[in-house]
C-alpha cells in the first residue's frame, strides 16, 4: 500500500538547511493499522504530509498503491488523495459553516460523483459513524467526539484504501478518544489501511503495529509491541 | 459547481457578502445611468452637421453708420470674399448648423393644424444664391432657388416665400414614402392655407440647435440675411486657414466702418456646442470610473480578508482533494453569485434612479438593454478584482490543514 524507501526531506532557506526526513524506508501492507510516534519536531508530520501527498519529498522513493508519486503533477497528487486517501486532523478540520451533510460532502465533490451517489455515501458515512439522525446540524451544534466522527465519515465517504490520521483523539477527552479508537479499529477490521501519527503511547498501543521515527529516520519497528526502551523514554520525556 | 454550499455558507455569515452586494448594486444602479448619459452626450456631440466642416469658417460683420444699403454693402462684401483666392463660395448667414442660434418656425400642411409641439418645430435658414454652396451641402431632389426667387431679408421681416427647399429629415417627416417636390407645406405659423411650395429637397443638414428633439428638420427661405450678422465662407481644401486671416484686411479694404468678429473654423463652432456634453461626459466618465475602482477595491480587500480567514479551510480542501482550479473557481464562483444578487437589486434600483432623473431633469429614458451591459460590466470587475485573492488562495499549501494552529 505504501512504500517509502531513502525518503528524504529537506527544508531550505537562504540561511539553513533542514533535513525533516533522512533516509526513511518504511513499508505498510494494505489492511495494516500502523502508529506512527516520535518527539516533538522528529519528522512526524513531515512523514504524514508526504504520506498524504500534502507536500512533495526531495528524494527517495514513494509508491503510494503502487504508484511512484514523484512523477506526478499537482493535479493529479490531488486527484489521487482525493480517490485513495482518507485524512483525520486533530483539530477536525471541519468547515464551520457547512452542516454536516455538506462537510462530508466536500472531498466527494471534488471526485465529480453525481448527486444521488454523493447523498447515498453521505448518509451511509454519517450512519456508520452514528450521526446519521443530525445531517443538518453544524460543527459547532456537537461535542469534539461528535465532530472528530464527522471527520472520520468525510474520510470514510470516498472509500479510501487509506487513512492517515494526524493525532485524530490529540484534542479529545479520555472517554471521547476510547470511542473514536474504537471506531478506528472496527474500520481497519473491514480492510482499510490506517496510518496514525500520535504522542499517544496508550493510542499507539492499540495499533496492529508501531513505527518510531526520531530525527527523520525510523529507529525501530515493533508488531504488537512497543518500541525499544530507550525510544520510549525519549518519547515520556517529550510528553 | 458549489453554489448550494456557497450560498448557505453566505446565510451563515451574510454580513460581509451583504455588504458587498449593496455596493456591487449600488454601482450598477449608478454605473448604468452614467453610462447611458455619457453614451448619450457622445452621441450627441458626433451628430452630422452636414457641413463641408475642414473647408468652412464663419465671421462676425457690423458695419457701422448706416450710410450703405445693406443689400449693395453685402453684394459688394459678398464680391470682395469671393475674390480671395481659393474661396469657393460665401454668403451671409447668421445661422447655420450647430451654432445654437436663429430662427425656428412651424410647419404645418392643413390651415387649422396646431402649430405647438416639436414635431412641428423646423429651423429656418435664410438662403441666398449661394447658401447651399457655402455649406458644402447638396439638393438631393429638385432644384435649388433661382436669383430671381432670393430677396433680400431685413430687420423685422417676416419669412413667407412662395417656394421654399428642405431638408432630407424634415422631407421624410412630412411626406413620407412619397416625394415631396411640388408639395404645399405652411411655414409662417399663421395656420392659415398652405402657401409655400417645396421646390427642392437637400442632403442631410443640422439645424442649429443640437440638443433639440428634432435636430434634422430644416427649411431653407429664398432671402439674403443682410446686414444681420455676418458671413459662412467655404474654401479649397487646405485654403482655409490661410483665407481666415487675410478675410478681414479684405473687407475693411471694402468699407473700413464696420466690426469684424469671431473668425472661427467650422470646428471651433462644433466643439463650442459641445463643451458642456464633453465637460459633463468627463465628469461622469471619471466618477464611473472611480466607483469602479472604488468597488474592485472592495471586493479585492474583501476577497484577501476571506482568503486569510480561510487559510486552513483552503488547505483542508486542497487535503481533501481540491485541485487549485478548484479553488480558484471556488472564490470566482462565490464572487459570482454576490454579484448576481447585487446586480439584480441595482437593476431595480437603476431604473429607479432613471424614473428620477427623467422626472425632474428631462433626460431620457434608460433602456433596459443597457442593464444587462451595465450587470455584464460590473460582473467582469468582480471576476476581475477577485482573480487575485483567489489566485492567492489557489497556491495555499495543502500541508496548511495538518498544522495546528
Amino acid at each position: 500500500m505504501l512504500h517509502m524507501q531513502n525518503l528524504r526531506k529537506v527544508f531550505r532557506t537562504a540561511l539553513v538547511e533542514t533535513h525533516a526526513l533522512r533516509d526513511l524506508t518504511l513499508d505498510v501492507k494494505a489492511g495494516e493499522f500502523v502508529a506512527v510516534t516520535g518527539p516533538s519536531g522528529s519528522g512526524k508530520t513531515t512523514f504524514l504530509n508526504i504520506a498524504g501527498l500534502l507536500e512533495e519529498h526531495t528524494d527517495g522513493v514513494y509508491e503510494l498503491d503502487g504508484i511512484d508519486v514523484k512523477k506526478l503533477d499537482d493535479d493529479a497528487r490531488s486527484r489521487l488523495r482525493n480517490e485513495k486517501i482518507g485524512f483525520i486532523f486533530q483539530s477536525f478540520n471541519l468547515i464551520a459553516d457547512l452542516d454536516l451533510y455538506d462537510n462530508v460532502d466536500v472531498p466527494l465533490r471534488y471526485r465529480g460523483f453525481p448527486k444521488a451517489e454523493r447523498k447515498r455515501r453521505i448518509e451511509q458515512a454519517l450512519s456508520r459513524v452514528g450521526l446519521g439522525s443530525r445531517l443538518h446540524h453544524y460543527p459547532n451544534e456537537l461535542s469534539g467526539g461528535q465532530q472528530q466522527r464527522v471527520a472520520i465519515a468525510r474520510a470514510l465517504a470516498g472509500e479510501p484504501k487509506l487513512l492517515l490520521a494526524d493525532e485524530p483523539t490529540g484534542n479529545l477527552d479520555t472517554v471521547m478518544a476510547r470511542g473514536v479508537l474504537e471506531l478506528l479499529e472496527e474500520i481497519n477490521d473491514q480492510g482499510t489501511t490506517i496510518v496514525m501519527v500520535t504522542h499517544d503511547l496508550e493510542l499507539a498501543r492499540r495499533a496492529r503495529r508501531h513505527v518510531h521515527i526520531v530525527d527523520g529516520q525510523v529507529v525501530d519497528l515493533a508488531e504488537h509491541d512497543f518500541a525499544p526502551v530507550r525510544a520510549v523514554e525519549r518519547v515520556r520525556a517529550v510528553a | 459547481m458549489e453554489i448550494r454550499p456557497i450560498l448557505s455558507s453566505m446565510k451563515r455569515n451574510p454580513v460581509a457578502a451583504v455588504l458587498i452586494a449593496a455596493q456591487i448594486a449600488l454601482t450598477l444602479a449608478i454605473l448604468a445611468n452614467v453610462l447611458f448619459i455619457v453614451t448619450e452626450r457622445i452621441r450627441t456631440m458626433a451628430i452630422a452637421s452636414g457641413v463641408d466642416e475642414p473647408n468652412v469658417f464663419v465671421l462676425g460683420n457690423q458695419n457701422i453708420g448706416n450710410t450703405r444699403d445693406p443689400v449693395i454693402a453685402n453684394e459688394e462684401d459678398i464680391k470682395a470674399i469671393l475674390a480671395i483666392p481659393g474661396v469657393l463660395a460665401a454668403s451671409p448667414g447668421f445661422s447655420f448648423p450647430l451654432v445654437r442660434d436663429g430662427w425656428q418656425t412651424a410647419v404645418t400642411l392643413t390651415p387649422g393644424e396646431r402649430i405647438e409641439g416639436p414635431e412641428r418645430a423646423a429651423a429656418l435658414y435664410f438662403a441666398d444664391e449661394r447658401l447651399l454652396d457655402s455649406l458644402g451641402a447638396k439638393v438631393i431632389e429638385g432644384r435649388y432657388f433661382t436669383p430671381g426667387e432670393i430677396t433680400p431679408f431685413k430687420q423685422g421681416d417676416q419669412p413667407n416665400p412662395p417656394v421654399v427647399l428642405i431638408n432630407k429629415g424634415l422631407a421624410e417627416r412630412l411626406f413620407p414614402g412619397e416625394s415631396a417636390i411640388g408639395k404645399m407645406i405652411n411655414i409662417t405659423g399663421n395656420q392659415g392655407e398652405p402657401s409655400q411650395r417645396v421646390i427642392g429637397v437637400t442632403e442631410h443638414i443640422a439645424t442649429p440647435w443640437p440638443r433639440s428633439r428634432n435636430p434634422d428638420r430644416v427649411v431653407f427661405v429664398p432671402h439674403a440675411s443682410v446686414g444681420l450678422g455676418g458671413f459662412i465662407v467655404r474654401t479649397e481644401p487646405g485654403e482655409r486657414d490661410r483665407v481666415m486671416k487675410v478675410v478681414e484686411e479684405t473687407l475693411f479694404k471694402v468699407n473700413p466702418n464696420r466690426i469684424v468678429s469671431n473668425i472661427r473654423a467650422f470646428e471651433e463652432i462644433r466643439s463650442s456646442a459641445f463643451q458642456s456634453d464633453l465637460a459633463m461626459a468627463v465628469l461622469l466618465a471619471v466618477i464611473g470610473i472611480s466607483l469602479l475602482a472604488v468597488t474592485a477595491f472592495g471586493i479585492v480587500g474583501q476577497a484577501s480578508f476571506w482568503v486569510t480567514q480561510r487559510t486552513k479551510q483552503i488547505g483542508t480542501r486542497r487535503a481533501l482533494g481540491a485541485r487549485r482550479k478548484d479553488v480558484l473557481r471556488y472564490f470566482q464562483t462565490e464572487n459570482a453569485l454576490i454579484a448576481l444578487i447585487g446586480i439584480t437589486i441595482g437593476s431595480a434600483l437603476a431604473i429607479g434612479v432613471n424614473g428620477w432623473l427623467v422626472q425632474n431633469f428631462g433626460f431620457d429614458q434608460l433602456p433596459l438593454s443597457w442593464l444587462p451591459i451595465g450587470g455584464a460590466l460590473v460582473l467582469i470587475l468582480g471576476q476581475l478584482a477577485v482573480l487575485g485573492p483567489a489566485l492567492r488562495a489557489s497556491r495555499i499549501a495543502p500541508a496548511i490543514a495538518t498544522r495546528s494552529a
